[in-house]
């Protein structure tokens, strides 16, 4: 039997790749990074059996994203509102938007925090990069960004190499991967929703089933756009595994415990190396610089497509005045707030982790409600059995959020 | 009761028969589309949270903080919601749609009613901040800061549903609507559009319409709507389309798919397939790939009255500045311009005064060469000839003007200002 390559499947495949990568990038921003670090440098190896049930729950939850994007045609803040209604919308996208602010200003913190790293000062870095992204937004061109983004993703490869020149422990690394290593304390439990909370996060979902519609993929294009997300969810897993095994070989096998991600940069310094630092730094000011200009565009798209406000970059100021409103005050409130001297930004993120997880179960549970719809999907509603976990999944993560509200709010 | 009303101030309203008895709750209007306002033919109720029966509206007594029938619950007649069902709530509130006016499209944040006569109409669509707010039950916040502000009303004369319904009937609804717009608009519309909402949109377009839209649409939206519409649409459009234009569709629809491409070329019959074929042979930034190569020649001992009478039966003559004379080998031999017609005795033949001086471009030129030739000597169009002389195809000057304009100029969107009869003049929307 011979084994030919189709170039069309090919040319289908490229032309569907994007989203979910891109998806998973951002996924790896500033917060995340910050708390794979801690993960690493206070639990060791031992969280690493989350990676595999991480990757699986975001695929699940992914790809009903695409699928809902490429049936429909429509975005998912657009199906919330025909399906919803007005009321639970606008709490819905006010919800988003304060959390949206918070992840965009954790992200402002982590520019702040990468200047520090290479010693420059916050006032310098933080004022030019918030210009940067906004410039690069409003005057930038949609398909440039989107290559220029998948451009950035590739500084990911900073951490797989930060993590190989910390000399791991490959075989304890193998054993803590398969094998469950479940610690009941409560520091153990905060950072595994942690963990999970700040890897699935709802703004994720409008941003993968925008992505989509945007591209305008086909129905036949559903499973080429389906391993786009695959292989982003293995990304995002991947550069987790990589950060908790870099903090974990040097800093936790050295009894030192970090608090955020530039601690770990600079702690990583004696055990791993300058380069390993350097690389670890590099990769947080990039991850953070992207996702500081992703998340004010998402959040725009998102709240404009519910309300029916004009949107897009291509549009004048005065043409959408919502659209660009937003995008302006989410970059300048969050740049704002990091130069503000003696800020406390860990109540603040705290506050937007509470928002993060009270949305959540919002918003999986809508889209539940929407793929199972045959009115809406058609022949493409969910199976038997991928519903079975993908209400399970919800079920999971919203326990998950609660929790993590709890916790936050001082209550578990 | 007011003249005009919101459906969002009696939407879930309680109903009561003539003697006070409450039957139900409003759910749901049932409508009868026209061009400038759809009759409301039944009301929705629902009873006890659960069953659903449609009642013609004529039962509706009086409309106040209840609804008030007009009779008692013993003589009302119900009926089933039909699937054909044209209703509010799901196929206006909160969807999408068209402003053929504004050109943009829009949500809908309420439907206004008019009562007209003994009827109630839908007479436009809330599409403003107004309208969000009074759904929200804060409406006195909107007068409160702005008291003289209207409410953003898009009339139902230019409303174009969008969004997908549960049973596609926007696709029946208006079709006539956004074929008033320009196609040039429509394109620039399709622009900002998804995919689906191309496809609904494309749908309600007539075959002129359609096929003009989507010559003058951006490569990106034609690929997505060859790669998305269904194929009798698509198809249908070929016949409206030049050969250049058509081949054009061809390299579009083999990029996209084998099942479309295959579709598409059996919609075509030789003649055009010959034309295609004319047409790929040219290289693609040469002159002649833009020519029209279905054209109009004139032989020499045409006389002036023969050659009047010729293009009296031609029923589309497209753009049409000059007349090329050919001799009987089919090389151009002159050309004369509408004018001469008018200034030459009838029975002259077209030989004696043609020009023979004839400016044309090769079938290799390039298109910047013939955007010079068009720019020096300030002419509308050019003949096209191959290496034996033989007129082939005509240039037009707007053919040449689309490739070698700017491409950032494209992108910017104008929308013509437009003189309007007074009848269409947008109505003015209630306080």
């Amino acid at each position: 039997m011979g084994f030919k390559i189709d170039k069309r499947a090919i040319l289908l495949f490229l032309m569907a790749l994007g989203p979910g990568i891109i998806t998973s990038a951002v996924d790896n921003d500033a917060g995340g990074i910050a708390t794979y670090s801690i993960a690493g440098s206070q639990f060791g190896y031992s969280l690493l059996w989350t990676l595999i049930p991480i990757a699986i729950l975001l695929f699940i939850i992914q790809e009903m994203g695409i699928r809902m994007g490429i049936v429909t045609g429509q975005g998912l803040s657009d199906l919330i509102r025909e399906n919803f209604r007005v009321r639970i919308t606008i709490f819905l996208m006010a919800g988003l938007l304060l959390t949206n602010l918070g992840n965009v200003l954790a992200n402002f913190a982590g520019i702040a925090a990468s200047g520090e790293i290479f010693g420059i000062s916050k006032f310098i870095l933080v004022p030019l990069c918030a210009i940067f992204v906004w410039v690069l937004i409003v005057k930038g061109d949609y398909k440039l960004m989107e290559k220029a983004f998948l451009a950035a993703t590739l500084f990911y490869v900073t951490y797989v190499v930060a993590g190989l020149l910390s000399n791991p422990d490959w075989s304890a690394v193998g054993n803590n991967i398969l094998i469950p290593q479940i610690d009941f304390s409560r520091d153990y439990l905060i950072i595994l929703v942690a963990l999970i909370g700040t890897t699935i996060a709802p703004w994720m979902q409008f941003y993968i089933q925008a992505a989509v519609v945007e591209k305008g993929l086909s129905k036949e294009q559903y499973h080429y756009s389906r391993f786009d997300v695959l292989l982003g969810s293995m990304i995002t897993v991947v550069i987790m595994f990589f950060i908790i095994v870099a903090t974990a070989a040097t800093l936790h096998a050295n009894g030192i415990q970090v608090n955020s991600a530039e601690d770990a940069a600079l702690a990583l310094k004696p055990f791993a190396g300058v380069y390993a630092s350097i690389l670890f730094g590099i990769g947080l000011f990039v991850a953070s610089l992207f996702a500081a200009a992703i998340l004010p565009l998402a959040t725009a798209y998102f709240v404009c497509e519910a309300f029916g406000w004009n949107s897009g970059v291509n549009k004048k100021f005065n043409e959408a005045p919502q659209f660009y409103g937003i995008i302006t005050m989410l970059i300048a409130i969050g740049a704002l707030i990091i130069l503000i001297p003696n800020i406390p930004l860990i109540p603040i993120l705290y506050f937007s982790q509470v928002i993060n997880g009270l949305v959540l179960p919002v918003v999986l549970i809508m889209m539940l409600v929407i793929i199972n719809n045959r009115k809406i999907m058609g022949e493409y509603v969910n199976g038997k059995i991928f519903n079975a976990f993908a209400w399970a999944a919800a079920i999971i993560l919203s326990i998950l959020s609660i929790v993590l509200v709890l916790q936050t709010i001082g209550l578990f | 009761m007011g003249k005009v009303i919101y459906f969002s101030q009696i939407n879930g309203k309680p109903i009561y028969d003539d003697k006070g008895y409450n039957i139900g709750n409003l759910n749901d209007l049932v409508f009868l589309d026209g061009d400038e306002l759809a009759e409301i033919t039944h009301f929705v109720i629902q009873i006890n949270n659960k069953t659903k029966f449609r009642l013609p509206w004529a039962f509706v007594g009086s409309i106040g903080h209840s609804i008030f029938l007009n009779t008692v619950k013993e003589k009302l007649t119900h009926s089933d919601i039909k699937e054909s069902d044209l209703l509010v709530n799901e196929v206006l509130m909160d969807r999408q749609l068209v402003d053929t006016d504004g050109l943009k499209v829009v949500r809908v944040n309420d439907v206004l009613l008019s009562k007209i006569g003994g009827n109630f109409y839908i007479s436009g669509v809330d599409v403003g901040t107004r309208g969000l707010l009074r759904r929200l039950g804060m409406e006195g916040v909107a007068r409160a800061i702005k008291p003289n502000s209207n409410a953003n009303i898009v009339p139902w004369t230019y409303v174009q549903p969008l969004s997908p319904t549960p049973n596609q009937l926007s696709v029946n609804l208006s079709k006539s609507k956004i074929n008033q717009v320009h196609p040039a608009d429509i394109a620039d519309l399709m622009d900002e559009l998804t995919h689906s909402e191309r496809q609904i949109l494309f749908s309600a377009l007539d075959e002129k319409t359609a096929a003009e839209t989507f010559v003058e649409a951006e490569p990106e939206v034609q690929r997505s709507l060859v790669e998305h519409l269904n194929e009798k649409k698509i198809n249908s459009i070929v016949r409206k389309l030049s050969p250049f234009q058509i081949a054009n569709l061809v390299k579009i629809a083999s990029v996209a798919s084998k099942g479309r491409l295959n579709s598409l070329m059996n919609k075509m019959d030789e003649k055009i397939l010959r034309k295609i074929d004319d047409i790929m042979r040219y290289p693609s930034e040469s002159a002649a790939a833009l020519m029209k190569s279905e054209f109009f020649s004139i032989p020499e001992d045409y006389t002036v009255s023969k050659t009047a009478k010729f293009f009296r039966t031609i029923k589309d003559r497209g753009e049409l500045y000059y007349l090329y004379v050919v001799n009987g080998t089919g090389q151009l031999a002159g050309v004369i311009s509408l004018k001469d017609l008018f200034f030459h005795r009838p029975a002259s033949k077209v030989s004696e005064f043609m020009n023979t001086k004839i400016i044309y471009v090769g079938v290799n030129d390039s298109i910047r060469k013939a955007a010079r030739t068009f720019r020096k000597y300030h002419l509308h169009a050019l003949p096209v000839i191959d290496s034996n002389q033989k007129l082939v195809g005509i240039i037009s000057v707007n053919d040449v003007f689309e490739e070698v304009f700017p491409n950032s100029w494209k992108k910017a969107t104008v929308i013509a200002k437009r003189l309007r009869g007074k009848n269409q003049k947008r109505k003015k929307s209630p306080k």
